[in-house]
């Protein structure tokens, strides 16, 4: 097992290694540089040369590179393209943001996505399931936009129960966000339960259709026993991995909700930092959020192995 | 056994094998809905500039934000342009750029995944470790980084997401090429001496066709959903062109004077790509590949 | 008789509905019936029943199996007509089943101990604690070594033969009046196989218990079993003693299938003699010499570079002459298929060589061969699924080989192919068919065509019939046979099966950890065994005989 968990450590630690060359190099690749997209136009003479100079656009890439990803180890992501403002500030309130709303998404999310997955696992093919499942489908498939403006205009515009975009700044304390959160959190909570509850279900088919299941039943263990005891602790594993993929999707893929709520998170920074062509914000983030996601991916893969009695026990691989 | 198989000594011929599969595909209620959904929508794309009432593009002063009428039965939006006009045209725009950039994902994505699934070794290990981490990169964010750096034309999304989306495809088709290599038939290939081409294209390409055509459907999807979050966020098809999603973010602000002019383009994009996903589902399960555990990216 | 059949099946079709609505029955009007204390057996090949009339015992049928007519009654109830809470304590309590693969029946995620704890506090309502002692007695009535160890296991952590036995201390869990069996020691090595079947012989006399075992073996059944009954697509065909079906078979099927079963025969004493004097040197030509071959499956890793890495199989030596069948045999893990691989390029060896007709040694990686060295050599694998692409037909399948030998395209590959299948007996008309249109006998015959559409020296084949039907692997062996004698083909042959290696070998070697035991003539070594392990290997083979014979030697009578 320490053999599987290193390995796991080792690849997750080369995952984000790759990804910040890939970030760096990717838009080192692309034409133009961080002070000549700033500057756009006026992009010539004293103004693009102290620009650059500011930034140390000036030195070698490789370099450049080496500083950039040492000082991101330290937890300096540097500073944006205006040449004073320090990003690691505003990203960590942005986060803090992003957080808060990721957190009241999943604890809604989860249980409700978990409880409606083996329901309709359960009951494949009867109503219920054809109805959850049939939602489900809705849920997955609607762009989030689309979601949220429907939300607002029931909600916001025809019924008037919720506000229509957050208009509590960045750097607010947390339960300032309480009530104007919500619509925001709903929408994601939508996406989330759909594909977690589709995972779940199909885990939930696959193994009530087991053998040892089969066998529980022929050995006259009631059906809720055999549920409980022998079918979910198999069918809720797989589900460990897809809640990480929603927790790393939380953190970095809601842009357009943040920006349909006007919500202060990491998302409207980036889209942000994106019109404004601030690249040095840019790369942090994409950073940021990646590593986020191998680390969420590494912790749910832990989890797998700390709670499966086969890649517990012995130092099998994971398939 | 299985009902579907063929029977007889009938020779196989991909074409009987495809109208096999359409058939499947459109016996099931929800692939019957998805195909009737796609369809309609793809003749909307190839007829719309013919059928529309009036020019999206034209603007009129006196006609802002009409209710509905019996000329302009959507009304019309915040510059006074017919919105029914707009939505009939506003998906030709995502239908050409997705359209065309999934079989070129497929393609490179399936090429790869195959040759990677075969390989084995250290390229696949170095591969695979790139492909996560592109995959770690936050939603449409790459996307959006090269649409701003290079420019958002048809001809630079289509090859941005033929490459972003190809890589998911990467990923599932080396895992249905590795099922097939650890088969042995593809060892007795092996054992016989073929090169490696010849193993690809005969004994490989053929028993993960179906997977890759699932993965292409899926793809699609999640494409179409990707270039409407774009295009809402300002950075898809350039202004006076009809798009659904930059008319949505347009109309959102006057949304409680007109809901029409949401309502409108939002109807349009979810039931195409409701009709893609539901095709796509129905095609999986008349494949037998429903069971098959999808990622979520 | 008097006594009143603990489980009574009369008259009962069992089938699914079919697309367009109509009934197909795979059960057709059974009956069947188990006294108290009885051991009945059930035989059958793939597709017969057999399993589906066992759950149905249990009044359990498969999801969308329903039950079209007929009774099944167990201790006189009607077990389809029983309420929810009457199945439940019926199964596992007083009518117990024994899974066919006990590692895929337990439940992975819970400890052995808590499995048998939780049967015991269903069936006998012991409180927890009493249940725990309980358990630990089970597994030492199932003589599993070390009970509080065993409890603490999870189902992955024992072997085949530890889960198994697991799996019959559940069933005594319930005390149970009846057991029913679904292939209990199928998969088990032969040794393992012995030793379980005795263990549920005794346990089902001591307890007084009746059994229902199902088994295509007709060894397995002759072992346990009073009375037997041979079932043929759905329909009950015989039942009778197990005596007289195994002395005088009446009815066609169950003679053809006791013909088809291989058994050991019987070497005389001369036999063995002329086998083990030393003989005039081969005349044949030279085909095949393995020398000193060293196998590992460890990967070499750099901060191991000097150490070399362990063999998993070691010092194996033999020399084949042109038309020469060496058999090589083991139970799971003793390096059989391995050195199949080895022979074939699959695993590159660590030590030795293997030289092919006499030549240079061949490369030991695949991509090292030349091509006719890779034509001369040739394999059939265990299943005939797996072996050959879905995707095309007969004629492409062997097409391929034709085409990258002997450069034979379009109508001259299809005239080869057309007599390639006529050599395996297959009509030329199958050309144009997917292996999903052949049945599995079909599609083994269709992979030996295209093992010979190479022309090869050397066919290399590893357990080619272990899943084939009986009366399915007599024709195939046969086959194999046949091709020998006209093309004097040199076979490697794998075979967990004594008696099929002896219908088919003339050398033979006994693998055991990846060493071998002892190897010679097949006359010589089945006929007088000199290793223990060679001779318990024997001791454990079951054959198809009438009870009260088994026990001796069956090949020094």
């Amino acid at each position: 097992m320490v053999e599987l968990i290193v390995r796991r450590l080792v690849l997750g630690a080369v995952t984000v290694w790759l990804v910040s060359v890939l970030i760096f190099f990717g838009m080192e690749a692309l034409p133009g540089d961080a002070c000549t997209a700033y500057l756009e136009r006026d992009a010539q003479g004293t103004l693009l040369d102290n620009c650059r100079a500011g930034l140390g656009l000036d030195r070698p890439a490789v370099t450049r590179y080496l500083d950039w990803a040492g000082n991101a180890l330290q937890g300096n992501l540097g500073v944006s393209v205006d040449g004073v403002t320090p990003i690691t500030g505003e990203v960590t309130l942005r986060v803090k943001n992003s957080l808060l709303l990721a957190a009241g998404a999943l604890c809604a999310g989860v249980p409700l996505a978990i409880i409606l997955g083996v329901v309709a696992g359960l009951w494949r093919d009867r109503w219920i399931d054809l109805v959850v499942s049939g939602l489900a489908i809705f849920a997955m498939t609607i762009p989030e936009f689309v979601t949220a403006t429907i939300l607002v205009l029931i909600f916001s515009i025809w019924l008037g129960w919720l506000p229509a975009v957050v208009l509590t700044p960045a750097d607010a304390p947390a339960l300032e966000f309480f009530p104007e959160f919500v619509p925001a959190a709903i929408v994601l909570v939508f996406v989330m339960v759909a594909h977690i509850m589709r995972m779940v279900r199909s885990s939930v088919i696959d193994v009530m259709a087991s053998d040892f299941v089969q066998m529980a039943r022929l050995k006259g263990v009631p059906y809720w026993r055999i549920v409980f005891r022998h079918a979910l602790p198999s069918a809720l594993l797989p589900a460990i991995n897809v809640v990480a993929l929603t927790v790393a999707w939380l953190m970095g893929g809601v842009v357009v909700v943040e920006v349909v709520f006007n919500y202060p998170g990491l998302g409207r920074m980036m889209i942000d930092a994106i019109s404004a062509r601030d690249l040095p914000v840019v790369q942090a983030i994409t950073l940021l959020v990646a590593a986020a996601y191998v680390v969420v991916n590494l912790a749910a893969d832990m989890a797998t192995i700390l709670l499966n009695p086969r890649l517990r026990t012995q130092g099998g691989r994971m398939t | 056994m299985s009902v579907t198989e063929l029977s007889g000594a009938q020779q196989p011929s991909p074409v009987r094998r495809a109208m096999q599969v359409l058939r499947d595909v459109a016996r099931q209620p929800s692939g019957a809905v998805g195909l009737v959904l796609v369809g309609l929508h793809l003749a909307l794309a190839l007829l719309s500039p013919l059928i529309v009432p009036f020019d999206p593009m034209t603007m009129s002063a006196n006609e802002i934000l009409a209710p509905p009428s019996a000329v302009h039965w959507l009304g019309t939006d915040a510059l006074g342009r017919d919105v029914l006009s707009r939505v009939l045209e506003g998906g030709r725009q995502a239908i050409l750029v997705c359209g065309l950039a999934t079989p070129l994902a497929m393609l490179w994505g399936g090429l790869l995944g195959v040759y990677l699934g075969l390989r084995g070794g250290w390229v696949d290990e170095v591969a695979m470790r790139l492909v996560d981490a592109v995959l770690s990169l936050p939603g449409i964010l790459p996307l959006m980084i090269v649409v701003v750096m290079l420019g958002g034309g048809a001809p630079v999304l289509i090859v941005t997401l033929a490459v972003l989306f190809g890589i998911p495809v990467v990923r599932v088709v080396r895992a249905a090429a590795q099922n097939v290599v650890s088969r042995d038939f593809v060892t007795a290939a092996r054992l016989r001496g073929h090169s490696q081409g010849a193993i690809i294209w005969r004994e490989l390409l053929p028993n993960v066709f179906d997977v890759l055509m699932v993965e292409g459907a899926m793809r699609l999807s999640w494409m179409l959903l990707s270039f409407s979050a774009l295009s809402f966020l300002g950075y898809g098809t350039p202004p006076p062109t009809p798009d659904w999603g930059q008319d949505v973010a347009e109309a959102r602000v006057y949304m409680s004077l007109a809901p029409l002019g949401v309502l409108g383009p939002m109807i349009a994009l979810s039931s195409l790509i409701i009709g893609v996903n539901l095709t796509a589902d129905a095609l999986a399960k008349s494949l037998g590949l429903d069971r098959m555990q999808r990622a979520v990216v | 008789m008097g006594t009143q059949p603990i489980i009574e099946i009369s008259g009962l079709s069992v089938g699914f509905r079919t697309r367009n609505g109509a009934i197909h029955e795979i059960l057709k009007s059974v009956d069947l019936h188990v006294n108290p204390g009885e051991a009945v057996g059930l035989v059958g090949e793939s597709g017969s029943g057999k399993s589906t009339v066992a759950l149905a015992a249990m009044g359990y049928l498969r999801s969308g199996l329903q039950q079209v007519a007929g009774q099944v009654r167990f201790k006189g109830q009607d077990v389809f007509a029983m309420s929810r809470a009457a199945l439940e304590d019926m199964r596992g309590g007083e009518l117990a089943l024994i899974p066919q693969n006990a590692g895929q029946a337990l439940t992975p995620t819970m400890r052995v101990g808590p499995q048998l704890a939780e049967a015991l506090r269903l069936h006998r309502g012991l409180e927890a604690r009493q249940a725990q002692d309980m358990a630990a007695q089970l597994v030492e009535q199932v003589r599993l070594p070390d009970p509080d160890a065993i409890l603490r296991r999870y189902p992955h952590e024992m072997s085949g033969g530890q889960q198994q036995r697991v799996g019959i201390a559940m069933a005594l869990a319930g005390r149970p009046k009846a057991l029913l069996l679904d292939e209990p020691v199928t998969g088990l090595d032969v040794t393992t196989q012995i030793h379980v079947l005795d263990l549920l012989r005794d346990l089902a006399l001591s307890e007084g218990m009746a059994m229902l075992m199902v088994s295509h073996d007709l060894g397995v059944i002759a072992h346990c079993c009073s009375r037997v009954a041979v079932m043929r697509s759905g329909e009950k065909l015989v039942d009778e003693a197990t005596a007289s079906v195994l002395r005088t078979p009446r009815h066609p099927y169950a003679r053809a299938l006791l013909d088809a079963t291989p058994r050991l025969t019987p070497v005389s004493a001369a036999r063995v003699a002329a086998a083990s004097a030393p003989r005039a040197e081969d005349t044949r030509p030279e085909m095949l010499r393995i020398s000193d071959l060293g196998l590992s499956y460890a990967k070499p890793r750099f901060w191991r570079a000097g150490t070399p890495p362990p063999l998993t199989v070691e010092g194996i030596d033999a020399v084949l002459h042109k038309g020469a069948t060496l058999g090589l045999v083991g139970e799971s893990g003793s390096g059989k298929s391995t050195i199949l691989k080895a022979l074939a390029g699959l695993i590159a060896p660590v030590k030795g060589q293997v030289t092919l007709a006499g030549g240079a040694p061949l490369p030991p990686a695949l991509h090292q061969r030349s091509q006719d060295q890779l034509r001369r050599i040739q394999m059939i694998f265990q299943n005939p699924d797996q072996a050959l692409n879905p995707r095309m037909s007969a004629a492409d399948i062997l097409g391929q080989p034709l085409r990258l030998y002997f450069g034979k395209t379009g109508q001259a590959a299809r005239d080869a192919a057309a007599a390639l299948l006529d050599q395996v007996r297959l009509p030329a008309g199958y050309l144009d068919r997917l292996p999903g249109q052949l049945s599995g006998g079909e599609k083994q015959r269709l992979a030996i065509a295209r093992a010979f559409a190479s022309d090869p020296d050397i066919v290399l084949c590893d357990e080619i019939t272990s899943a084939l039907d009986v009366s399915v692997q007599a024709t195939v062996l046969d086959l194999l046979a046949d091709l020998k004698r006209e093309k004097q083909t040199t076979y490697v042959f794998v075979a967990h099966d004594l008696a099929v290696v002896q219908e088919l070998a003339d050398q033979v070697m006994v693998l055991k950890n990846g060493r071998i035991c002892e190897a010679g003539p097949v006359d010589a070594v089945y006929g007088a065994p000199q290793h223990p392990y060679t001779r318990a290997l024997f001791d454990a083979v079951l054959e198809p005989d009438p009870p009260g014979d088994t026990g001796a030697d069956p090949v020094a009578r």
